[in-house]
């Protein structure tokens, strides 16, 4: 299946000078198609960009953008002062991100493949939408919920203490944050996260399958062979895009449970901006922030589809 | 091109496939015991540690203060539900209009967001073709770089958008990585299809409509479903850009139930007249009522993308 | 996919750390309240420049103390009501007004008898927009950078660089209403004195404001859980305090004195009150620098240990804390005053429900009591720049209209809408119908509204309590002295500098920190900001009290 794409590859040459009008007459269906689409990216996308030039000055929202002051790179101060709170909230985001990528980031994957092998077509329909609903909960009622059922004084605790048994702490334990926030992420989201690669496996030409076990191949090396090459570009693609938002972590569901176990343990890049800048009315600051991360993150989604091209995975694009 | 067989088995409409007594294609085999009793334990632990918090939202939708008052919170199982929660949030008629506006946004959102991301990914699905590799740069980045609030505030006032619905749907219209999804299964798509039919003198857009579009349920089902859900729970937009509280979504109008402590203007209410359901009952029917329209929805997409398609069936 | 947008955006808007003690409760920040209200009596903080006060002696009510900052209490409405303005307050072009509200979204104009009867007494269209409270700042920054404000906009908190922004877009109302001249305004006049220092910037008088009673912060007592357990509802110290909570907590049984660390309460036990003091001569104290503020820390830490406190108390939203109360689970919790009135609606179906205000405790019996005064008001409402005086005075005579004081006949239709329709007289109580429950969330009295009273139908005791509770504690508040002034770097670099003394602060009290931290902390705030904000608070204090 994946060969088709690269072949089709030849049968469009590579640009030479002087067919651009030729290439024109041949693509304008395409580019017609694309134009709306287009429209839309450079109205709502690229023009307020522009937007993002006060990040070089003193706005504030009663003065028009040309108006304010220029300021430098002021607003990039909170960036690269050094300041240990910012180290602390840096490298909380660098762990979350890395303990989210390895463990949760592969689960919707995993829960897929199980349930493509349930056999009853409404079995598995029924258990993936019950296991899709906690997407749709704010993260305000899965915090309430998670406090009220694992909280040192909920549901799952109250109950042991009444038989005498030993009790537990998650909640507002500050060395468990990680794992706190980690299992809400794993609860809320995993069932939504496979969709998209349900939608990938579905793909797979069943004859495959026929093929595959007419060479004796057990349910384990189907899924090795046949199941798992059919989704792995759409796995690197999704991956790629992920390291992309390394250094956003879940703002509104953090926010939410600093007060349970303070600040060293659970400020983000996020929360800390929006501590220390953004209470204080600092437009400029936070557009300074937004510029820096996405500069990083280009480089991390460059960087990412570099190297997935060196393992011979397609990327995002083309090399 | 592909019909349900009783069975729950995907069928080919020229030649039904063999298939055993229970429901499983000959070639699987018979399932290995253990794997199976595994399988199965897995998903049972995941759907209760979904299934128990969500009864505990029903029940606590439906609950009495008394009740509420003695499990100092969420209820498990309801003892006599009541549906005075849910008659509070719907009397007045404001709800149920939210709950049209917002239908209405859905529908037309995820219509006109479909044709455009379905338009872009298939241009930049073809290779080589004319500017692919900018545009595609360029619309991958939006999802790196994000407009300020202020910015784009004044673009949609600009544009005339203002308490308009209209600016609930064009400025999230396009979503950078729905179309890069999109085109990652667009590009899958066998080349040699699209190249006969190009021997054939269909040009691009008869392709993209025989051959890309069928071929593509379960993608456009799924990016379909994003973006309608991404519609559907919207409320920040509307927030800034629609003025009058009587063109407002649902999720906006909801969310002044619950943001606050006092639900439901209860200092207005004087004595004698009957006492308010629990504010954690009306929370919760909220979520009730904002979720269920969009599980209505789910099980018509859901066939989509869980039922393997047949390439061959295209190819013949 | 669409999650980081609204991630993003979502930075400018929603509330940070839960603030328990004093720092974020009265930190310059945006989302804060306006700077809080000295007493109505006290010095001659803007003479010549405030609205000369002038009350209604119309509505004798049935609860009255020589304190002016109490209340007045109402066990019925006033019968019969009065009118106190006369003529329609406008004619012709309907009035565009910006707030918020706690309230659900009301139904439309044309559903709306209640709105329908306040345009039909104010002569004009009152044209209402607005957002819930929590997302205001947003929908009030995009209206401001968009340049098209309506007549009146709600101004919440202070923002960076006010007076400018102030004078850049509203109009200044001094002419109309400084000193005498909102005499052609009685309502107006009728709004206590504190009230309008939060509208002064600059030396003018920028708003009309929406008053609040100074009473602030109350430790709500389940009085029935207490006189069960054979307690006083007012301890003399805190070690009979601590022996109270100790009595009150049953973790087996799942019962807890509070919902959460009460460091509020423990600062005003330390002789605390207010984030700033001032002498006689002006000069200001950060009182965070004082001992009394890490002894109470101390205590803080100290009652954690002996475990009265809730464990998720810290890991809870305010909601679940107010429902822990009303359930008995906890029999404590500190709130604003404004929420008093809901917990009654709550409560409604548990058996001898009874809630009462306790003082903050001297540390030693029979030591001095102080108490935090609470904002003296919700915020104010601004006019949009507007050079015709004939359009201003109109817009000001239906803020007056808006302001009309309990007892009067604009009240019952602002608050209750159309006899018959929308309410019924029970007695000389008027009660909303089970329709105008729906339509009353018309927040009108978020653009401003009367003087505060007390009054709940048909329940004497609540409104005993509650006068009770302003009598007991108003006498012991301390004003709060930054009330009226106007520091730039309190509002800009000050509030996140705050922000991290009250991240060190949690820390302290989570006991993930040793106490003996805080001082390095106050510190190095001072340092970075503290001193600065000290002197411009100095520098505005000295300017207006002459």
């Amino acid at each position: 299946m994946r060969k088709g794409s690269s072949s089709s590859a030849t049968t469009r040459p590579a640009r030479r000078p002087g067919q651009t009008l030729a290439r024109w007459r041949r693509d304008r269906l395409l580019l017609l198609l694309a134009a709306p689409g287009l429209l839309v990216v450079l109205l709502f996308h690229y023009l307020p960009l522009l937007g993002n030039v006060i990040a070089f000055k003193g706005y504030l929202p009663f003065l028009t953008i040309a108006e304010s002051p220029w300021v430098g790179w002021d607003n990039f101060q909170v960036i690269f002062s050094g300041d240990p709170l910012f180290v602390n909230a840096l490298t909380n985001t660098l762990i979350i991100t890395l303990i989210q990528v390895l463990f949760v980031f592969p689960l919707p994957l995993v829960l897929a493949l199980l349930l493509n092998e349930v056999i009853s077509e409404r079995l598995k329909r029924i258990v993936q939408s019950v296991l899709y609903l906690p997407h749709f909960l704010s993260w305000v009622i899965v915090v309430a919920l998670f406090q009220h059922i694992l909280g040192n004084a909920g549901m799952v605790n109250t109950l042991l203490r009444e038989h005498d048994m030993t009790t537990f702490s998650i909640i507002g334990v500050p060395e468990l944050f990680e794992v706190l926030i980690t299992s809400q992420v794993i609860w809320k989201d995993t069932g939504w996260g496979t969709i998209i690669f349900l939608a990938a496996i579905s793909r797979v030409d069943t004859s495959l399958y026929e093929a595959a076990a007419m060479d004796g191949a057990g349910a384990l090396r189907r899924m090795w062979h046949v199941t798992l090459p059919a989704i792995r570009s759409v796995f690197v693609l999704l991956l790629i895009l992920r390291l992309g938002d390394a250094l956003t972590v879940g703002f509104e569901q953090i926010i939410l449970q600093q007060g349970a176990v303070g600040a060293t343990a659970s400020e983000v890049l996020d929360t800390y901006v929006y501590n220390h800048g953004i209470v204080g009315g600092n437009w400029g600051q936070a557009a300074a922030v937004g510029l820096t991360k996405g500069v990083i993150s280009v480089l991390l989604v460059l960087g990412a589809n570099k190297l997935a091209h060196k393992f011979g995975e397609r990327g995002v694009y083309h090399k | 091109m592909t019909t349900t067989s009783p069975l729950g088995l995907t069928a080919k409409p020229r030649k039904a496939r063999p298939s055993t007594s229970t429901g499983r294609p000959v070639w699987m085999g018979p399932p290995n015991r253990v794997l199976t009793a595994l399988r199965g334990l897995i998903l049972t632990i995941g759907c209760a540690v979904v299934i128990v918090p969500f009864l505990a939202v029903v029940s606590t939708s439906l609950a009495t203060q008394e009740e509420v008052t003695e499990n100092g919170g969420f209820v498990l199982l309801v003892r006599d539900p009541t549906l005075a929660s849910y008659q509070a949030i719907l009397s007045g008629g404001v709800v149920t209009r939210a709950l049209v506006i917002s239908i209405l946004v859905t529908i037309a959102g995820t219509l006109l967001s479909l044709a455009c991301t379905i338009g872009l990914a298939y241009a930049l699905s073809r290779p080589g073709s004319l500017g692919s590799r900018p545009i595609l740069l360029a619309v991958l980045f939006t999802m790196l770089f994000s407009p300020g609030m202020i910015p784009m505030y004044l673009v949609v006032k600009q544009l005339g958008l203002l308490d308009n619905l209209l600016a609930l749907i064009l400025p999230v219209l396009i979503n950078a990585f729905n179309v890069i999804v999109m085109r990652e299964f667009f590009l899958d798509i066998p080349g040699e299809l699209m190249e006969s039919a190009r021997i054939d003198g269909a040009n691009d857009l008869t392709i993209l409509a025989r051959i890309v579009l069928p071929l593509s349920k379960a993608v456009i089902s799924v990016i379909g479903l994003f973006y309608a859900v991404g519609y559907w729970n919207a409320f920040f937009n509307a927030l800034l850009y629609i003025s009058s509280p009587e063109k407002w979504p649902l999720q906006l109008v909801l969310r002044t139930y619950v943001v606050n402590e006092t639900p439901m203007g209860v200092d207005q209410v004087s004595a004698g007249s009957e006492s308010l359901p629990p504010q954690l009952s009306i929370q919760m029917a909220i979520l009730v009522i904002s979720i269920i329209p969009i599980l209505l929805v789910y099980p018509f997409l859901q066939k989509h993308f869980t039922k393997g398609l047949m390439i061959g069936a295209v190819k013949g | 996919m669409s999650g980081t947008i609204s991630r993003r955006r979502f930075l400018g808007t929603t509330g940070a750390f839960a603030a328990i003690g004093l720092l974020g409760a009265c930190s310059g920040s945006p989302r804060s309240q306006s700077p809080s209200g000295g007493s109505t009596g006290g010095g001659g903080a803007g003479d010549g420049l405030l609205p000369t006060y002038q009350p209604f002696d119309t509505f004798p009510p049935d609860l009255a103390s020589s304190n002016p900052d109490v209340s007045p209490g109402y066990f019925t409405y006033p019968d019969p009501p009065t009118t106190v303005t006369s003529g329609v307050p406008a004619s012709g072009d309907p009035i565009r007004a910006l707030t918020f509200t706690f309230d659900p979204v009301a139904p439309e104009l044309a559903n709306n008898a209640l709105w329908q009867s306040i345009n039909e007494a104010l002569g004009t269209e009152l044209d209402l927009e607005y957002t819930p409270a929590a997302e205001y700042a947003a929908r009030f920054a995009t209206t401001i950078a968009g340049n098209d404000l309506p007549d009146l906009v709600a101004i919440r908190g202070q923002q960076q660089q006010m007076p400018a922004m102030l004078a850049a877009k509203f109009t200044d109302l001094t002419e109309h209403l400084s000193g005498d001249a909102v005499l052609d305004y009685p309502n107006l006049a009728a709004l206590p004195t504190p009230s309008w220092l939060s509208t002064v910037y600059d030396g003018r008088i920028w708003g009309v404001p929406v008053p609040r009673s100074l009473i602030g912060s109350v430790l709500y007592t389940r009085a029935d859980i207490l006189e069960r357990a054979g307690l006083s509802l007012q301890p003399e110290s805190l070690e009979e305090f601590t022996e109270m909570a100790q009595a009150l907590t049953n973790d087996r049984e799942g019962r807890w004195a509070f919902g959460q660390t009460p460091l509020s309460v423990l600062l005003e036990t330390n002789g605390i009150a207010n984030l700033w003091s001032v002498d006689e001569s002006g000069a200001f104290t950060f009182n965070a620098t004082l001992p009394g503020y890490e002894q109470a820390l101390a205590d803080a830490v100290a009652l954690n240990d002996l475990g009265v406190v809730h464990p998720d108390g810290n890991a809870v939203q305010n909601t679940q804390r107010n429902e822990w109360m009303v359930a008995g689970t906890t029999a404590f919790q500190i709130g604003l005053y404004a929420g008093w009135p809901k917990f009654y609606v709550q409560g409604a179906d548990i058996e001898g429900f009874r809630l009462t205000g306790m003082l903050s405790p001297a540390r030693e019996a029979g030591g001095e009591m102080v108490r935090t005064a609470g904002p003296s008001v919700s915020h104010f409402s601004a006019i949009a720049q507007q050079d015709d005086p004939e359009r201003v005075a109109e817009i000001l005579r239906v803020l007056d209209w808006l302001a009309a004081p309990f007892g009067s006949t604009e009240y019952i239709t602002r608050r209750f809408g159309k006899e018959g329709e929308t309410f019924t007289f029970d007695g000389p109580d008027p009660v909303l119908t089970s329709e105008g429950v729906n339509q009353a969330t018309l927040p009108v009295r978020y653009i401003t509204e009367n003087t505060p009273v007390i009054f709940e139908s048909r329940n004497e005791q609540a409104v005993r309590d509650q006068f009770d509770h302003q009598e007991a504690g108003l006498q012991y508040t301390v004003p709060n002295p930054t009330e009226g002034l106007y520091s730039e770097t309190a509002v800009s670099e000050g509030a996140s500098a705050q922000q991290a003394l009250t991240a060190t602060e949690l820390e302290i009290v989570l006991g993930n920190r040793p106490v003996a931290d805080w001082a390095a902390a106050v510190e190095s705030y001072m340092s970075a900001v503290g001193n600065k904000i000290k002197s411009e608070y100095e520098e505005a204090w000295a300017q207006l009290n002459g």
